[in-house]
C-alpha cells in the first residue's frame, strides 16, 4: 500500500474531512434531485434521500477508516487520555516514571560502557592492524622488550608499516608552586604516526624528533585533558615551555579529546640511543607495538619474524629464551581477553536484573491502580470498547511511562555517566573513546528498545487482567481478590530477584573486604611514599650519594609523627613493586626463567610496611653501611628455587651488579654480583593485586645507588596531612631538592588493583539500594491498595466486633506470605545461580553470612513498609467505612 | 420506479470493488453517478448502499486504484470525480478473470446438481 499517500493525507487532514463532508452533501443533493425528477414533492424527495443515505456521521466515520489512520487517531486519543490520567494521579505516575528512569539509566549507562569498551574499544584508525609483539616461550606467552637496535631491525623486516617502542613513566613538572608528578607516555618518535593519531592543535612528534641513535628533541605533546587543566584550553599553549625533570620541553601539539583520555597526561619522544652497556642486561629495552602491513595477518607476521627472533636469541640470550618464537597479538583481542570483560558482563547482567525489578514494580503499581480503576474499565467495556481496544489503551499508558522514563534516564545517564567512568580503574578500559562518545546511536537504539520492552513487560499483565470485562466490579467495592493474587505473585517475584541482587552485592562486598584484610601480606594503613629525583649529574660519587641518602633518612625520621622510615630504590610498595631482574642460581638452569622481582631497600623496610619475617634474619643498619652482599627472598622464591626449605645460606648472582653504569646507578665499590640469602619474608602482591606473587629478592639499596629514591614512611596519623613537614625536612638537607609524588599506600593500592572491585562493588551497591527501594515501594503500594480495596470489608468486620489486631493481620498477612515466599525463592535462586556467577569470581552467593544478612535487611525493610498502610487499616472508623458509596 | 427491497440482491463480499472499477471503465464519475450506474445497469437488482459506497471509494483511492479530483458536474456543481488509474485497470483485469472463473465454477456445480436431482 502506498504509505506516503496516507502520510500525505494525514498532513492535509482538515481539508480531507471537509472534502468528505462536501462529497456526501453533493450525494444527498443529487439523490434529492433524482427523486424530485421522478415526480415527488421537494420535501418528500429530501426526506427520502436522507433516509436512503443513512447516518452521515457513521458513513463519514467508516470512510475515514478507509484512509488508514484510525489506529493513529486512536493512539493519539489514548496518549491524551493517559496524560490526563497521569495528571490526576501524579504520585503514581512519578513513582513509575522514576522507577523506570533509574532502571533504564542503569542499563543504558552500563551498556554504553560495554559498547565503548567491547564493541568500539579504540579511537585509532584501522585498529585491527595494530599489534603487540611478545614472545612465545615453549607455549608460554611472555612480554617482549627490545633495544634500539632490535627495534630498528624489526622495522626493517617489511612486515610492519611501522613499529614503535613505548614506556610510561612519571615526570616531575616544576616551575609552579609545588613540583607536580605528571604521568608521561613515551613513544619512539614514530609512535603517534604509526597509531594514526592526528593533532588537534600544532603537530605530533615524528621520526625527525627522535631518530634512532640520537637524543630525542625536548618536545612534548599534550593530551586534551592536560591542555584543559594546565592551559585552560588556550591555543597559546603551543610553543610554551614545560620544565619536566629539570629539562625544558617545548609544547608542539595538543591531541583531540578521545586520544589517551584516561591515563597519560603528556607524551614525549623516547630517547633511542644505542647503548651497548645496557642492551645486554635489558635495562634500556622497551615493549613494542606495531602496525601490520595491509594484508599481513598476525600468524604470517609471526612466521616472517622467526629468523629475526632466532638472531635475537643468539645475541641476547638473557632476554630471549632458547627456541623463542615471536608472538603477535592484535591489541583489540588482547583487550577483549582482559579480565575486565567478565566483570562488565556481570554488571550488565545486574543492570538488566535491576530493570526487570523496576518493570515488576511498575507492574505492581499498575495493577494496584487498575483495581481502583476497575469501575472505569467496566464502564468503557459496557459502552462498547472491545478488549483489544482496552489492552491497547493500557499498553499506551505503560508505553508512555516507559518512554518518559527512558528519556529521563538518558538525560540522567548523560550527566551521570562521566561520574561513573571516573570510578573505572585507569588500566581496565582501553585508552580513549569513553569520554568522547558517552551516548551514540547504538546506545540510543538500545535505550529505545529497552523502553519498548519494559512497556510490554510491565504493561502486559495489568492490561490482560483488566481488559476482561467485569461488569460486577462496578457493584462490588470490597472485591478484587483476583487482582490481589496477581499483586502478591508479582511481589514475591520482585522480592526473589531483589534477594538475588542483594546476595550478589553482599558477596562482592565480602570479596572486597576479604581482599583488603587477608591477602595483602602487609599493612598499608598510614603508610605514604614520597619520591625524590636527584638532578642530573649530581652526587655522582657512590660515597657522596650514600651519605646524602643517609642524611635524608635521618632528617625525615626526625619529623614528629613519623613512626618509621625506609628507603627503596624503586617503588617499594605492593601491589606492584620492584623490577624484573636476572638472577643466576648455581646448579640450576635459569635461561629465560631465571628472573625475580628485585627490590632494593633499606633494612627497616619490612618493619615499616609490616611484612613478616618467616625465617632467618634481615640485615642490620650497621651492616648495610658496610655494603654486605646479602639478600632476603620472599616465600614464593624460596619455595620455587629450593623446595627442600634450604634457601638460607644459598648464594645467587645478579649480573646487574657487576657492570658499572652511569650517573643514575652507582654500584658500591667492590661488588662482584654474588649475594648470600639470609632470610625469608612473607609474600606480598608484587605484580598486581589479582596475580599470584612472583619470586622476589630484596637486597640492600646501598649496593646500587639510584638517582631516584623512595621514602616509605609509617606515620601515627593521617599521613597526607604531613606532606608539608616531609617537604620541609627534605629541604633542610638540600633546599633545591623537590619531593615529587607523595601518595598514601592505600590510595596507590586502590588505584592499582582495587579499583575494579571498588567500581563493581559501588555499582552493585547502588543497584542493590535501588532494588531495595523498589521492593519497599512495591510492598507499600500492594498493602495500601489492599487496604483501600477492603476498606468497606474491614469496616464491616470491625462493626461486627473484629479487633484491630485481626484487621491488621488480615491486611498484612497475604503480603507477608508473599514476602516470605519471595525470600525463599530468592535464596534458592542465589544458591542455584552460584555456579554460573562463580565463573566471574565475584564472590560466593552461597555465603550463609551474606544470605542471612540480606534476608534480614529485606525482611525488616518489608515490615516497615507494610506497617504504614496496616496502621491505616487499624485506624479505620467503622462508621466512615460504611458510609462510603 | 424502484423495485421493492425484497427483490434486490445482496452484494457478495468483495464484489463492490469490482463493480466500482468496472463502472469507471467507461470514464470518470462521481459517487452518486456510480451508484446510479450500478443500479440501472443491473436492472435495479443491485442497490449499492451509500454507507458502503464511500468507504469503498476511499479505500480504492488509498490503494491507488482510482484517483479523485474535484470537477464541475453536468449541472454545474462541484463534485468529486473518480477515475480509473493504470494500476486500477490492471487490478480490474485480474479480479474480473477471477470472478469469471468463479461464477463459471458455481454454474457448473449447480447445473450438475440440477441434472442429478432431475
Amino acid at each position: 500500500m502506498p504509505f506516503w499517500r496516507r502520510v500525505g493525507w494525514l498532513l492535509e487532514r482538515k481539508q480531507k474531512v471537509s472534502d468528505l463532508q462536501e462529497e456526501l452533501e453533493f450525494h444527498l443533493e443529487e439523490e434529492t434531485d433524482a427523486r424530485r425528477d421522478a415526480g415527488v414533492t421537494e420535501a418528500q424527495a429530501r426526506r427520502a434521500a436522507r433516509l436512503d443515505l443513512g447516518n452521515p456521521v457513521v458513513i463519514a466515520d467508516d470512510t475515514r477508516a478507509a484512509w488508514g489512520w484510525t489506529v493513529w487517531e486512536q493512539f493519539a486519543e489514548d496518549v491524551r487520555y493517559a496524560l490526563r490520567t497521569f495528571r490526576r494521579s501524579p504520585g503514581f505516575a512519578g513513582t513509575a516514571v522514576v522507577s523506570l528512569a533509574v532502571g533504564i539509566a542503569a542499563a543504558t549507562g552500563v551498556f554504553s560502557v560495554v559498547n565503548a569498551a567491547l564493541l568500539h574499544p579504540f579511537p585509532f584508525a584501522d585498529i585491527n592492524r595494530i599489534v603487540t609483539l611478545g614472545m612465545n616461550d615453549k607455549g608460554k606467552p611472555r612480554g617482549l622488550s627490545v633495544t634500539t637496535r632490535e627495534l630498528v631491525a624489526l622495522q626493517d623486516t617489511g612486515v610492519f608499516d611501522g613499529a614503535f617502542a613505548w614506556n610510561t613513566y612519571d615526570m616531575t613538572l616544576t616551575g609552579e608552586d609545588f613540583p607536580e608528578t605528571v604521568r608521561t607516555q613515551y613513544f619512539s618518535a614514530n609512535g603517534l604516526n604509526v597509531l594514526g593519531v592526528p593533532p588537534l592543535l600544532g603537530r605530533v612528534f615524528d621520526e625527525a624528533d627522535g631518530p634512532a641513535g640520537e637524543q630525542a628533541r625536548r618536545v612534548v605533546v599534550l593530551t586534551y585533558r592536560f591542555w584543559q587543566s594546565h592551559f585552560g584550553g588556550r591555543p597559546e599553549a603551543l610553543g610554551q615551555t614545560l620544565h619536566l625533570n629539570r629539562e625544558s620541553y617545548t609544547v608542539i601539539g595538543v591531541l583531540p579529546r578521545q586520544y589517551f583520555a584516561t591515563d597519560p597526561e603528556i607524551l614525549v619522544p623516547l630517547d633511542l640511543k644505542f647503548d651497548p652497556t645496557f642492551a645486554s642486561v635489558g635495562d634500556r629495552a622497551w615493549p613494542v607495538q606495531a602496525r601490520l602491513k595491509r594484508g599481513v595477518t598476525p600468524r604470517m607476521a609471526e612466521q616472517r619474524l622467526q629468523p629475526l627472533f632466532d638472531q635475537f636469541a643468539k645475541e641476547a640470550p638473557r632476554r630471549f629464551p632458547k627456541e623463542v618464537r615471536p608472538l603477535v597479538r592484535s591489541v583489540v583481542e588482547e583487550e577483549r581477553a582482559a579480565n575486565f570483560v567478565p566483570t562488565l558482563v556481570l554488571i550488565f547482567a545486574a543492570s538488566m536484573l535491576l530493570l526487570l525489578l523496576a518493570c515488576a514494580n511498575v507492574s505492581i503499581l499498575l495493577l494496584a491502580r487498575g483495581t481502583a480503576r476497575a469501575q472505569e474499565f467496566a464502564v468503557r467495556g459496557a459502552l462498547g470498547a472491545s478488549r483489544g481496544r482496552l489492552i491497547r489503551q493500557l499498553l499506551v499508558e505503560s508505553l508512555l511511562l516507559a518512554v518518559t522514563g527512558a528519556a529521563l534516564g538518558m538525560a540522567a545517564g548523560y550527566w551521570i555517566l562521566p561520574a561513573v567512568l571516573k570510578l573505572l580503574p585507569p588500566d581496565s578500559v582501553p585508552v580513549g573513546s569513553l569520554l568522547a562518545v558517552p551516548v551514540d546511536v547504538p546506545v540510543l537504539l538500545f535505550s529505545a528498545g529497552l523502553a519498548m520492552a519494559s512497556a510490554l513487560v510491565c504493561g502486559l499483565s495489568p492490561a490482560l487482567s483488566f481488559s476482561r470485562p467485569r461488569l460486577t466490579a462496578t457493584v462490588r467495592t470490597t472485591a478484587g481478590v483476583e487482582s490481589r493474587r496477581a499483586h502478591h505473585l508479582l511481589l514475591a517475584a520482585q522480592i526473589a530477584l531483589t534477594v538475588l541482587l542483594l546476595a550478589g552485592t553482599g558477596a562482592a562486598v565480602r570479596v572486597l573486604i576479604g581482599l583488603y584484610q587477608t591477602s595483602l601480606g602487609y599493612d598499608p594503613h598510614n603508610v605514604i611514599i614520597a619520591s625524590i629525583n636527584l638532578p642530573e649529574n649530581s652526587h655522582t660519587e657512590w660515597a657522596d650519594r650514600a651519605a646524602l641518602y643517609e642524611r635524608l633518612r635521618k632528617q625525615v625520621a626526625a619529623v614528629p609523627q613519623v613512626e618509621s622510615i625506609a628507603l627503596a630504590s624503586n617503588s617499594g610498595i605492593p601491589p606492584r613493586s620492584g623490577q624484573q631482574s636476572v638472577v643466576d642460581v648455581p646448579g640450576q638452569d635459569t635461561t629465560g626463567g631465571g628472573t625475580a622481582i628485585l627490590q632494593r631497600i633499606s633494612a627497616d623496610y619490612f618493619a615499616t610496611v609490616r611484612i613478616p619475617l618467616i625465617r632467618g634474619r634481615v640485615w642490620s643498619d650497621s651492616e648495610s653501611a658496610g655494603t654486605p652482599h646479602v639478600a632476603v627472598v620472599n616465600q614464593t622464591m624460596a619455595r620455587e628455587l629450593w623446595p627442600d626449605d634450604s634457601a638460607i645460606g644459598r648464594r645467587v648472582r645478579m649480573p646487574e651488579y657487576i657492570r658499572s653504569t652511569s650517573y643514575w646507578r652507582l654500584p658500591a665499590p667492590g661488588s662482584d654480583g654474588w649475594f648470600e640469602i639470609i632470610g625469608v619474608v612473607g609474600d606480598t602482591p608484587n605484580v598486581g593485586l589479582h596475580e599470584r606473587p612472583a619470586p622476589s629478592i630484596y637486597v640492600p639499596y646501598t649496593l646500587m645507588l639510584s638517582d631516584t629514591q623512595y621514602l616509605i614512611l609509617r606515620t601515627s596519623r593521617d599521613p597526607l596531612s604531613m606532606t608539608r613537614s616531609i617537604r620541609e625536612a627534605v629541604q633542610t638537607v638540600d633546599p633545591n631538592q623537590p619531593v615529587n609524588a607523595i601518595r598514601a599506600a592505600e590510595s596507590a593500592l586502590a588505584d592499582a588493583g582495587w579499583a575494579r572491585e571498588r567500581f563493581v562493588t559501588l555499582l552493585l551497591l547502588g543497584f542493590a539500594a535501588f532494588a531495595l527501594m523498589l521492593a519497599v515501594v512495591g510492598l507499600y503500594s500492594v498493602v495500601s491498595y489492599s487496604v483501600t480495596c477492603r476498606f468497606k470489608e474491614f469496616g464491616i468486620r470491625m462493626a461486627l466486633g473484629a479487633g484491630r489486631r485481626r484487621i491488621v493481620n488480615a491486611a498484612v498477612q497475604p503480603a507477608v506470605l508473599a514476602i516470605v515466599a519471595g525470600l525463599f525463592a530468592g535464596l534458592a535462586l542465589s544458591v542455584g545461580l552460584n555456579t554460573v556467577v562463580a565463573q566471574w569470581s565475584i564472590g560466593n552467593l552461597n555465603d550463609p553470612v551474606v544470605l542471612v544478612a540480606v534476608s534480614l535487611v529485606l525482611f525488616v525493610a518489608a515490615m516497615i513498609s507494610a506497617a504504614i498502610p496496616a496502621n491505616r487499616a487499624a485506624s479505620i472508623q467503622p462508621v466512615n467505612a460504611l458510609r462510603i458509596d | 420506479m424502484a423495485r421493492p427491497a425484497t427483490d434486490r440482491v445482496e452484494l457478495l463480499q468483495g464484489t463492490l470493488d469490482l463493480l466500482i472499477l468496472g463502472t469507471l471503465l467507461a470514464g470518470p464519475r462521481h459517487g452518486h453517478a456510480i451508484a446510479g450506474h450500478i443500479r440501472r445497469t443491473s436492472e435495479e437488482l443491485l442497490q449499492v448502499e451509500t454507507g458502503s459506497l464511500y468507504p469503498a471509494l476511499h479505500r480504492l483511492e488509498a490503494n491507488g486504484w482510482v484517483a479523485a479530483s474535484w470537477q464541475l458536474s453536468d449541472k454545474g456543481k462541484r463534485a468529486r470525480y473518480y477515475r480509473l488509474t493504470p494500476a486500477g485497470r490492471k487490478h480490474l483485469v485480474g479480479e474480473q478473470g477471477r470472478w469469471e472463473s468463479m461464477s463459471r465454477a458455481i454454474q457448473l456445480i449447480l447445473k450438475a446438481a440440477g441434472q442429478e436431482g432431475a
